[in-house]
């Protein structure tokens, strides 16, 4: 008996090591941990889930324990008698009904304490929109009149306020690390903030089902130092680079195939809107709302066959390289598109 | 198929069929609980095999087993079916069979709506599953965010969800009326509300529960239906409409409808851990206040599944308090039950091992159920693998193994015959390993950032392993399931023979013969304390009182004030169930429906409910 009770323990113990390395465990192996914050507003979250969880834990060890010391110490052995037929006690009673009480109180206090702490951004906060799409994020900056998609840019120590909006359906964004999720309602306007504390490339995903790609919505927030926001923010200021060459063939096949009607790039004719805005799109690490690579392989295999990557995608239902063979793209064309692509720096 | 007849001199013939037609007609509330119960588990494989197909498909990152639209059908109909197809009504089948039992009555109040209940689950439960025939599965989540479920975002799936539901909630609240009619109006003599056992209690209020909570939900499926058929923008922004109406619609029914699942299984276990302890439930009064309480609070919590959707600061504050006060009730619900097991001599039989299971494995989902009622840490963890955990724990861990505790209690009772002991064993500690398998490394994924419901994931995210342990889990829960299922079907055969009390019971569906008499009580039972048949067995043990329960030696069974068979019930199910499906062909065929159920309704006004000169 007393050896079960035993061995039960170091399992107990053992799950409690395991769940405390799992919690504990680098953010640079696990991409979307969500107790590895680097943000004021995820950090004081953490500090939140931290109480929780201790509490948590402290009552479920104290009740397997009992429940298990329980049924050994009162397993029925031959010959027992018929136990006392006792039918309750007010005193017990009470105690525990104040006891979770108290603990409720423990937690409840600091829970609203975040709540109102997180409520309302500070009255500097430098705005961004981001409006999802099925299934892709468009980014804008209304005071910078920068206008971009599925790559963040914040720089760092300053307080960002972000209003979610959303075209079609619900989704929810969500950046672990930076800022716990909110959804995207059509018709509402919702708001989050923080104030990153750690430069670095931080993953985000869609978090509300959005129908058949909802895995596929992904993003990347990219928090910089002051010089590299700046940077980057003169870079997106910018029209769209000159394509020479193979880039320079590819611009025409991006006009003739009718891709302008839907996507933009600053300083082309394509002023499309319905689609994910291209301007830099060779600056950033993603493509595709975080799905492959920026290299020449990964965007060769998007133009061949987006469905494979997105199914329900809008541009493999609408787009007439994919809807009719009359005009699907040749292997050249893709390489050249992929070079113009790529330019887009 | 012979009509037979009862005949006792100076009244009419009572009306009974033989044969195949006597389970299409029958009104008896056993035969009835059986039908749900069998159905049930049909469907209970069915959610099973669907939530097989899913974690096979997350083994590993990138499988291409199923289409992400299948993927998302299967997540949707995994969901609808284990709650309304399996869970509901296998609660609805205890209902049946051991309420009348309990409360020491013949029947149900209105026996024919009983069997009228059933037939309408089991059309609606076609109905909602109708998309698998023609490939048009409801994809857009069983909770139906608006406006994913706009005609421009889903397909013809969505149709099927909207009219199966609707179907299916007119059989639950027409099953609601009933136990609460019953369970108030049917009650042996001396069997006061306070001496009620608590799985009695806990139908009333689960049947309380339904009659509020359903119709908001149907409420919002006729908005919806009305905007998917009739262009009446009920949810859609451009035409004054708003997405987040249908969830505050959906979450008034959603959170009550958890207790609905879960509130049987606690009423089971209430009335098994006092058998095998051999010692009455600690504290009656305060375990059944709690579950009083935790209906009330339940109407009141719903917005916590809408913490990320943008509620102000003050409403998140409300919600999140009033979701943990649920922790209290719920908290002295399993000190009592451990207060119960203190100090008795426990019996670890099969049906005792589910209920100690129960407490174990659901205290984990109602802490973990805590943890997230905090808005902050839940913008952490809604809609990631945490909540699936926490849910899971909570309905199979809870519902699914408090149910089981009560199929291995009451199969002597239903059957005459006990199951085996040591397959039950081997089932019970495969369930107990597999669930923890399954749905405990969830908690840690979710913790790592696994979102729900995608259909796939790609490497180097750290969830790989932790979800193929979850997959290796559900294997061990379906051996388990196999050792069931075998254990079943051999013991309803060749089980030894259980005589009317084989666990040494306490209440009133031990002092009658296994299987029961169609009659149940040949003289209606007096009595005269909390657990009859233990102080009529042990008046030494307490002061109170023997109960009286009579003896059948000189009752002319064929006299007794019995139902007839009857077929309108099920005609009139047949009306609601197929105006439903060709409703969906087209609207203007519904109007078949409506007639056969009118038609129905009107033969069973006027046909004799019960032999007449009675």
């Amino acid at each position: 008996m007393l050896s079960s009770k035993k061995s039960t323990l170091v399992v107990l113990l053992g799950m409690l090591l395991a769940i405390i390395s799992f919690a504990c465990s680098s953010s640079e192996t696990i991409p979307l941990h969500t107790m590895d914050p680097k943000s004021d507003v995820t950090r004081d979250v953490q500090g939140l889930y931290i109480i929780l969880f201790s509490a948590a834990t402290v009552v479920f060890f104290a009740v397997m324990a009992g429940l298990l010391y329980i049924t050994l110490r009162f397993k029925r052995k031959p010959g027992d008698p018929i136990p006392l037929q006792t039918h309750g006690n007010r005193s017990l009673e009470i105690l525990w009904t104040i006891i979770p009480s108290v603990i409720l109180i423990v937690i409840l206090v600091p829970t609203w304490q975040v709540i109102y702490k997180t409520a309302n951004a500070p009255e500097n906060s430098m705005q961004i929109t981001v409006t999802g799409h099925q299934w892709w994020w468009e980014i804008e900056y209304p005071d910078l009149e920068i206008a971009t998609s599925n790559e963040v840019h914040v720089p760092i120590n300053v307080p960002v306020e972000i209003t979610l909006k959303s075209k079609d359906v619900i989704h929810s964004f969500w950046v672990p690390q930076i800022i716990g999720k909110k959804d995207m309602v059509p018709g509402l306007e919702n708001m989050i903030w923080f104030t990153a504390e750690e430069a670095g490339t931080y993953y985000g995903q869609c978090v509300e089902f959005c129908g058949e790609s909802h895995a596929n919505m992904k993003f990347d927030l990219v928090v910089d130092s002051t010089e590299d926001f700046e940077i980057w923010k003169a870079n997106q200021l910018q029209n769209a680079k000159e394509p020479q060459g193979l880039a320079l063939e590819g611009l025409t096949i991006f006009t003739s195939k009718g891709c302008t009607g839907c996507h933009k790039i600053e300083g082309t004719v394509a002023m499309g809107t319905i689609g994910p805005n291209l301007t830099h799109i060779g600056s950033r690490n993603k493509i595709a709302a975080g799905m492959l690579d920026n290299n020449a392989d990964d965007i060769a295999k998007w133009i061949r066959n987006p469905e494979e990557i997105k199914p329900g995608n809008l541009m493999s239902k609408t787009g007439g390289m994919y809807t009719d063979t009359k005009f699907a793209l040749s292997e050249d064309e893709i390489q050249a598109l992929v070079a113009y692509i790529q330019s887009l720096k | 198929m012979a009509t037979h007849s009862t005949t006792v001199k100076g009244i009419s013939e009572r009306v009974t069929y033989t044969g195949l037609m006597s389970w299409l007609t029958t009104v008896d509330h056993k035969r009835i609980g059986v039908l749900y119960g069998f159905t049930a588990m049909f469907f209970f494989l069915v959610g099973g095999l669907e939530a097989t197909v899913i974690r096979m498909q997350l083994f590993s990152p990138g499988l291409t087993l199923v289409t992400p639209g299948m993927y998302n059908s299967l997540f949707t109909m995994h969901a609808l079916t284990m709650i309304f197809l399996a869970v509901m009504p296998l609660g609805a089948a205890f209902f049946n069979f051991i309420i009348p039992l309990q409360i020491g009555a013949r029947d149900v109040a209105f026996p024919r709506l009983n069997a009228f209940s059933y037939w309408v689950f089991l059309f609606g439960a076609l109905l909602l599953n109708g998309g698998w025939l023609i490939n048009a599965v409801p994809d857009v989540g069983w909770f139906a965010y608006a406006p994913l479920t706009a005609n421009e975002y889903s397909g013809f799936g969505t149709n099927f969800f909207i009219l199966g539901l609707l179907v299916l909630g007119v059989s639950s609240v027409a099953a609601a009326c009933n136990f609460i009619v019953t369970i108030l109006n049917m009650r042996a003599p001396g069997m006061t509300l306070m001496r009620m056992p608590v799985f009695v209690w806990m139908t009333l209020i689960i049947s309380l529960l339904l009659v509020f909570a359903f119709p908001v939900l149907t409420v919002g499926l006729i908005e919806l239906l009305l905007q998917r058929f009739y262009d009446m923008q009920f949810f859609t922004v451009s035409q004054g409409g708003e997405p987040i109406l249908w969830q505050h619609l959906f979450w008034i029914f959603g959170h009550p409808e958890v207790y609905i699942l879960i509130l049987p299984a606690m009423g089971i276990i209430s009335d098994i851990i006092p058998t095998f302890a051999k010692k009455p439930l600690f504290g009656y009064g305060f375990v059944v206040g709690s579950g009083v309480a935790i209906a009330f609070l339940s109407f009141a919590v719903w917005a916590h599944h809408m913490f990320t959707t943008g509620l102000s600061a003050l409403t998140l504050s409300v919600f999140s308090g009033a979701t943990m006060l649920i922790a209290i009730p719920t908290g002295v619900k399993v000190l009592n039950w451990m207060a119960t097991l203190w100090r008795g001599s426990l019996d670890l039989r099969t049906p005792m091992l589910f209920s100690i299971g129960f407490i174990a494995t659901f205290v984990v989902g109602g802490l973990s159920g805590v943890i997230h009622a905090s808005p902050p840490v839940d913008t952490q963890q809604q809609d990631t693998y945490f909540i699936v955990a926490h849910i899971h724990y909570v309905l199979f861990g809870g519902s699914i193994m408090g149910i089981f505790a009560g199929i291995y209690y009451w199969f002597p009772k239903v059957t005459g015959r006990m199951m085996n002991e040591t397959l039950g064993k081997l089932h019970f500690w495969l369930f107990f390993i597999g669930i923890n398998l399954t749905f405990g490394p969830m908690h840690l994924v979710g913790i790592l950032g696994m979102p729900r419901r995608i259909y796939t994931y790609p490497s180097g995210m750290g969830w790989t392993f932790l979800n193929q342990i979850e997959t290796i889990g559900v294997f061990i829960i379906i051996i388990g399931m196999i050792a069931f299922l075998f254990n079943y079907i051999r013991s309803a055969r060749n089980g030894e023979f259980a005589g009317n009390d084989p666990w040494d019971g306490r209440t009133l569906e031990w002092t009658i013969p296994s299987p029961p008499p169609e009659y149940n009580f040949a003289t209606i039972p007096v009595v005269r304390s909390r657990e009859p048949l233990w102080d009529t067995k042990h008046p030494e043990l307490g002061d109170n009182l023997p109960s009286d329960f009579g003896t059948s030696d000189n009752v002319d069974t064929n006299s007794i004030h019995m139902p007839n068979a009857s077929y309108w019930p099920l005609v009139t199910g047949v009306g609601v169930g197929l105006g439903g499906a060709l409703f969906l062909v087209n609207p203007i065929l519904g109007v078949i429906g409506i007639l056969i159920t009118t038609v129905g309704v009107y033969a069973w006004s006027f046909e004799p409910a019960a032999p007449e000169g009675h």
